[in-house]
C-alpha cells in the first residue's frame, strides 16, 4: 500500500501454466580477477546513430525559490554552529518527489511565517547564550552597551553570511536600528540578538533572490553574489560559505575557469560530498528504507559507498555505479545477498562472480523500489525504473482503475504472472503496461531486499524465471544484464542530465530546456563522463550564471 | 452577527499600504456588547483512519446497537462515555463511487480520493481537491477573527516519504487569488501557542514583570513591522514573474503582523494566557514498520510523542475558542493514510494505517476491525477530553458547547470495499460515521442517527446550517441529515 500507482483490476483470465526456468546465466561482462580501480569492462556500445541538429539553446528559467528546512539547517548550522535542526522541527515540509526543493511545493502559509520568526528567535536566543556560539558570529567584543560601532560591525558581518551579500551602509544602520529600544530594559545582547533575529527573517534569507546586474532581451544576468549562491545551494544544498563570498565580492567569480575552480573546491568539502550521497539517495529512493533499522543501516552504507567511489575515489566512468562488479558489505550483508563475506572484519569490498548482479541495481537499497506490502509490484518496479532511470513518464492509468492491492487471485490466477496477465492480454492495458511489467518481472528473483530467490515467498510453488524485458532495447534476466541493457541503449546519460537539472532548477526542464541539457550532455560524455564533471559542466556554463524572466507567470 | 468585511480587503488596504494599527475593531464589537448573543463557533476534527477492516465488523466495535437516545458506546468509542450525552453518532454514511467520480463522489480508488468528497462535498478530481473545506466556508460565514480559520495538526511527520508527497499531511483547502491552494497547517505546539497567546499578558505579574513582558512584546511588534517592510521593499525590485509569489509571502506576514497587533482578549476567569507548553518533542525517524513485517521498535521511529502533542493542541484550541481567537477550527489528529507508530499510544505493534492490514506487521488483536478500533478510540479519548472542557466553560448563561457546531470524521468508513470488491474492507467510503456535538442551531445531542447511504458532507452541511448558513449545499451535495436538526 506504500506506492499509490497501478495495478490493474484483474479481469478473469487464466494463463496456461507457470514458466519455469533455469538459473540465470551470467551477465555479459566477466567477473574481474581481482578488484582493481579501473572502469569495468562495458557491453559493446550500439554505433553512435546519426546526431540530429542541435536544438537551440534557451537560457533556462527559474522561479523564485525558498530555502527548505534542510537547507535553512545547513545554512544556521554553518553560520551558528547550531546543529538542532529547528528548522525540520517548525516549518512546513514538501515531502520529496523525489528531490524535496521543488518549488511548486513551496506555499505560502501562516504556518511557514511563524516558523520563520519562531526559528529566527530560538536560533538567536541560542546562539548569544552558548559562548562557543557566540564567539562564532561576533567580530568584535563589545565594550559597553553603548558600543554601537561593534553593533555595526556585527551586523555587517553576519548579515553579509545570511543576505548572501555584503550590506549597504544604510542597510546596517536600519538593520541596528532597534538599539534604543533594546537598551530600555536590556543590554547590547539585547541588542545583537534582535539584530539577529531582523536578519534571520528577511526574505532575502529565507529566498533566494535574484535582481541581477542587468536584463538583456529577457535574460537577466546575475551578479556575482546571485551566482556564488547558485554554486553553494546546488553544490552543497546550503548558503556560500565565507571563502566563495570573499571571491563574489572581489569580482573573481566570472569566467568559466574560475567558476570551475570554486564549483570543484565546493564538492571537495564534505558538505559538498553530502549533497552528492544525498542527491542519489533522493534519486535512487533510499533517502527513506523500509526494513528493520539494523538492514536499513547496512543496505544505506553499501550503496553510499559505492557512490563515494564511483565520483570521489576513483573518479572516473560514472557508469561504474551501474556495472561495479563488487559491493561493500560486511559479513550479515554478504550471506544476505549469498556473497562470500569480505576478508576484512566490519565492511569490506566483496565481488559479485556470478550471481547476476552488477552494480547499485542490485543493492537492497534500490530494489526496494516498486514494493507493495512487503512484495515487490513488477508494474511499480517497471514504472520505477522508467521514470528515474529512463526519465520516462507513462500516462496514468484510466480512472476506473484500482491500484491500491496487488490483483486478487481468482481460481487458478495465483502466481503473479498470471495475476497480472491482464496486463498485457488486454489491448488498452497493454499499451502503456508493457514498458513497466516486463521491466520488474526480470528483476522478480530479486526481492525488495535485494535478496536472490526462485520462487514466490508466499506461494513456494510459483516459481520465478526472473525473465524480463526491455522494450525495444532487449530482453535481460536479473540486474546485471538489465544494467548493461540500459547503458548500451544509451538513455543513462541524457536522464542522468535531466536529474540533476531538477535537482539543481527545483522543476521538471521543459522543451526549451532541451537544447541547453543536450550542451551540457555532450560536455559529461566528452568529460569521461565523470559525475563531479557533469555537475561543475552544467554549474558553471554561462546559462547557470543566468536566469530567464519571463513576462506573464 | 455578521461581519461583512473580508480577511483579504481588511488586510490588503489601499494598494498594499501598510495598514493603522490596532484595526480589529471591527473584529472586537462582539466582545463589547454584553447582551448580544454569545458568537457561534465551527470545530472539525479528523482521523487518518477508516472505521473497519476485512475482519471483524464495526456492529462490533463502533456502530451502536441502540438508535436514538441513550445509546451504546462499542469500544472504538468507549473513551466519550463522560461526553456522551454531548455526542451524536452518524452512521450508515456513504461517500458513491464510480469508474469516473459521481457527484459529490469518487473514482474507484480509495486511497487519497475520499478526502475531497468528504470535507468539500465536491467529487475527487484523481485526488486533488477543487473547493474549498468546510472550515474556510464555516470561517466565511461565522465573522473574521485572529484566525480565520485555526488550522492545526497534532502528527508531526508523515513518517513514510511515498504516496502522494504531502498531500496526507494537509487536509485544508482555500481560495487565495482565484485560485485553489493547499493550507499547510501549523504542527508545533510550542509554536501554536505563540501564535495563540504569545502577546496575550500573563496574569498576575508584578509590575515590573508586567513592563518587561509589554518590552518583549514591543520588541516582537518591532520586529515584525521591519520583516513586512523588508518584503514590501523586496517586492519592488523584484522581476515580474517573481513578484506573485513574494507578494503571496508578504500577505502572510501581514496577516501575522496584524494578529500580533491586535488587542489582545479581555482575560477572564475562563480567558487566560495558559502555560508556555515548552519545547516540542523531537520529531521521531521514519516509519518503525518494515513493509516486510520486519519491525523496529525505537521509540523514535514515526513517533514524535503525538500523545503529548495532542494534549497541547487540544488545550490550545479550547482556549483559542474561548478567548474568542477564533471561530473555526480544523484540527487534524492523523494523516490520510496515517504511517504514525501506534506502540507508544495503544501498544500496538503496527502504524495506524496498517492496523487495518493485519497482513503485515504484528496482530495481538482478534482482527483487523478490533485493531483499528484500538487506534480510532486513541482519537477518541482527546477529542471527549476536548469537548469536556468546551461543555465545562461557560459564556454567560451557556457553554462555549452549546453553540457550537462540531464534527468528527473519519478518512474511510468499513463497508464495501472497492479495492477488494468484498462486501466489508478498510478502502471503504460505505459505512461512513461522522460523530457531531454542539448545540447551536437545534443539532440533536447524545443520539444515534442512522442516515443510511446519505452522504457524510450532508452532516457537514447541516452543521453549517445549523451555524446560520442558509446555502442547501456543500459543494455538490446537498440537503440537511433528516433528524439531525430539531426536536
Amino acid at each position: 500500500m506504500r506506492l499509490l500507482l497501478w495495478l490493474g483490476v484483474l479481469l478473469s483470465v487464466s494463463c496456461d501454466g507457470v514458466i519455469t526456468g533455469a538459473r540465470p546465466q551470467p551477465g555479459v561482462l566477466s567477473p574481474e580477477a581481482a578488484p582493481q580501480p579501473q572502469p569495468n569492462p562495458l557491453p559493446q556500445p550500439q554505433p553512435d546513430p546519426v546526431q540530429p541538429e542541435p536544438k537551440p539553446i534557451v537560457t533556462p528559467t527559474s522561479r523564485l525559490r525558498r530555502l527548505n528546512p534542510r537547507e535553512l539547517d545547513a545554512s544556521l548550522a554553518m553560520l551558528t554552529g547550531e546543529t538542532h535542526g529547528h528548522a525540520a522541527a517548525l516549518l512546513p515540509n514538501p515531502a520529496a518527489s523525489p528531490f524535496d526543493n521543488v518549488v511548486e511545493g513551496q506555499l505560502p502559509s501562516a504556518a511557514w511565517v511563524e516558523g520563520v520568526e519562531q526559528l529566527a528567535n530560538q536560533v538567536a536566543t541560542e546562539t548569544f547564550a552558548d559562548p562557543a556560539r557566540r564567539a562564532k558570529v561576533m567580530p568584535c567584543t563589545p565594550t559597553g552597551n553603548a558600543d554601537l560601532a561593534c553593533l555595526s560591525q556585527f551586523i555587517r558581518s553576519f548579515g553579509r553570511q545570511v543576505l548572501r551579500r555584503p550590506l549597504t551602509d544604510a542597510e546596517v544602520t536600519r538593520f541596528g536600528s532597534l538599539h534604543a529600544q533594546a537598551l530600555q530594559r536590556g543590554s547590547i545582547d539585547t541588542s545583537l540578538r534582535l539584530a539577529m533575529v531582523r536578519l534571520l527573517v528577511d526574505p532575502e534569507f529565507h529566498f533566494r533572490v535574484e535582481l541581477g546586474s542587468a536584463v538583456t532581451n529577457g535574460v537577466m544576468t546575475l551578479t556575482e553574489f546571485e551566482v556564488a549562491s547558485r554554486l553553494a545551494f546546488a553544490l552543497q544544498g546550503r548558503a556560500p560559505p565565507a571563502w566563495l563570498l570573499a571571491k563574489a565580492e572581489a569580482g573573481e567569480l566570472h569566467g568559466t575557469e574560475a567558476l570551475q575552480v570554486a564549483a570543484r573546491r565546493l564538492l571537495d568539502e564534505p558538505a559538498g560530498r553530502a549533497m552528492v550521497e544525498r542527491f542519489h539517495a533522493l534519486w535512487l529512493g533510499y533517502a527513506t528504507l523500509p526494513n528493520d533499522a539494523q538492514l536499513n543501516e547496512r543496505l544505506f552504507t553499501e550503496t553510499t559507498a559505492l557512490v563515494r567511489r564511483v565520483v570521489f575515489e576513483q573518479p572516473g566512468d560514472y557508469r561504474r555505479l551501474f556495472t561495479s562488479q563488487e559491493t561493500f558489505v560486511d559479513a550479515a550483508l554478504a550471506s544476505h545477498y549469498g556473497l562470500t563475506a569480505p576478508a576484512t572484519t566490519g565492511f569490506g569490498w566483496a565481488p559479485y562472480q556470478a550471481t547476476g548482479r552488477q552494480g547499485v541495481l542490485s543493492h537492497g537499497a534500490v530494489l526496494a523500489n516498486g514494493t507493495k506490502n512487503g512484495e515487490t509490484s513488477p508494474t511499480l518496479r517497471g514504472l520505477w525504473i522508467r521514470r528515474r532511470l529512463f526519465c520516462q513518464e507513462i500516462p496514468p492509468p484510466p480512472p476506473n482503475v484500482v491500484m491500491d492491492l496487488p490483483p486478487p487471485m481468482q481460481g487458478a490466477a495465483v502466481c503473479k504472472k498470471e495475476r497480472l496477465s491482464a496486463h498485457s492480454t488486454n489491448g488498452s492495458c497493454a499499451g502503456c503496461h508493457h514498458l513497466m511489467d516486463p521491466v520488474g518481472f526480470g528483476l522478480e528473483r530479486f526481492d525488495s531486499t535485494g535478496k536472490f530467490r526462485t520462487a514466490e515467498p508466499a506461494f513456494p510453488q510459483c516459481s520465478i524465471d526472473g525473465q524480463g524485458e526491455l522494450a525495444g532495447v532487449g530482453s535481460f534476466n536479473g540486474p546485471a544484464e538489465l544494467a548493461s541493457l540500459m547503458i548500451s541503449s544509451g538513455a543513462l546519460e541524457p536522464c542522468v542530465v535531466k536529474q540533476v537539472f531538477r535537482f539543481a532548477y527545483g522543476r521538471t526542464e521543459q522543451d526549451e530546456d532541451e537544447g541547453w541539457l543536450a550542451a551540457v550532455e555532450r560536455s559529461f560524455t566528452s568529460s569521461g563522463r565523470r559525475f563531479d564533471e557533469l555537475l561543475v559542466a552544467m554549474t558553471t556554463d554561462e546559462q547557470f550564471s543566468k536566469r530567464r524572466v519571463e513576462v506573464t507567470p | 452577527m455578521k461581519h461583512p468585511l473580508s480577511r483579504r480587503f481588511v488586510l490588503r488596504g489601499a494598494a498594499g499600504a501598510a495598514l493603522s494599527l490596532p484595526v480589529l475593531e471591527a473584529m472586537s464589537d462582539n466582545r463589547a456588547l454584553a447582551d448580544a448573543a454569545p458568537p457561534k463557533r465551527f470545530l472539525l476534527g479528523y482521523a487518518g483512519t477508516s472505521l473497519g477492516g476485512s475482519t471483524g465488523s464495526i456492529a462490533n466495535t463502533f456502530v451502536p446497537t441502540t438508535e436514538g437516545a441513550n445509546y451504546d458506546l462499542k469500544t472504538a468509542l468507549a473513551p466519550l462515555a463522560p461526553v456522551k450525552n454531548e455526542v451524536t453518532v452518524v452512521t450508515g454514511l456513504k461517500i458513491p463511487w464510480g469508474t469516473t467520480s459521481p457527484a459529490g463522489g469518487r473514482e474507484l480508488q480509495f486511497h487519497y480520493r475520499s478526502m475531497a468528497p468528504l470535507l468539500t462535498g465536491t467529487r475527487s478530481n484523481l485526488g486533488a481537491f477543487t473547493t474549498p473545506t468546510v472550515e474556510h466556508v464555516a470561517s466565511d460565514l461565522l465573522g473574521q477573527r485572529n484566525f480565520s480559520p485555526l488550522v492545526l495538526r497534532v502528527q508531526a511527520a508523515s513518517y513514510d516519504g511515498s504516496a502522494q508527497p504531502g498531500s496526507g499531511s494537509t487536509i485544508s483547502y482555500r481560495m487565495v487569488n482565484g485560485r485553489l491552494s493547499a493550507v499547510p497547517p501549523r504542527f508545533s505546539p510550542q509554536g501554536t501557542f505563540q501564535a495563540l497567546f504569545g502577546q496575550l499578558p500573563t496574569n498576575g505579574l508584578t509590575p515590573e514583570q508586567a513592563a518587561e513582558q509589554a518590552w518583549l512584546l514591543a520588541n516582537r511588534k518591532s520586529v515584525l513591522d521591519a520583516m513586512r517592510s523588508q518584503y514590501s521593499s523586496l517586492l519592488t525590485r523584484v522581476s515580474a514573474s517573481d513578484k506573485q509569489r513574494l507578494d503571496d509571502h508578504l500577505q502572510e506576514v501581514r496577516e501575522l503582523e496584524q494578529r500580533v497587533a491586535a488587542i489582545p482578549p479581555p482575560q477572564t476567569a475562563t480567558c487566560f494566557r495558559p502555560m508556555d507548553p515548552g519545547a516540542d518533542p523531537s520529531i521521531g525517524g521514519g516509519q518503525a514498520i518494515g513493509s516486510n513485517g520486519n519491525i523496529t521498535y525505537s521509540q523514535n521511529l514515526g513517533y514524535s510523542d503525538e500523545e503529548q502533542r495532542a494534549l497541547v493542541m487540544c488545550d490550545l484550541v479550547a482556549m483559542a475558542i474561548t478567548c474568542d481567537l477564533t471561530r473555526s477550527v480544523s484540527l487534524q489528529f492523523s494523516n490520510v493514510q496515517c504511517m504514525m507508530n501506534m506502540y507508544s499510544i495503544s501498544g500496538q505493534l503496527s502504524d495506524l494505517h496498517g492496523l487495518s492490514h493485519g497482513s503485515f506487521g504484528h496482530r495481538t488483536e482478534p482482527d483487523d476491525t478490533a485493531a483499528m478500533a484500538k487506534g480510532i478510540s486513541w482519537h477518541m479519548k482527546h477529542w471527549a477530553r476536548l469537548l469536556a472542557k468546551l461543555a465545562a466553560t461557560k459564556e454567560g448563561a451557556t457553554s462555549l458547547l452549546d453553540n457550537m457546531g462540531v464534527c468528527f470524521v473519519f478518512e474511510g468508513g468499513g463497508g464495501y470495499d472497492t479495492d477488494t470488491n468484498q462486501a466489508k474492507g478498510p478502502h471503504s467510503t460505505d459505512a461512513m460515521a461522522v460523530l457531531v456535538s454542539g448545540g447551536v442551531g437545534g443539532l440533536k445531542r447524545g443520539h444515534h442517527l442512522k442516515a443510511t447511504n446519505l452522504h457524510p458532507a450532508q452532516v457537514l452541511l447541516t452543521t453549517l446550517r445549523a451555524l446560520g448558513a442558509t446555502s442547501n449545499s456543500l459543494g455538490e451535495v446537498s440537503g440537511e441529515i433528516p433528524g439531525l436538526r430539531g426536536p
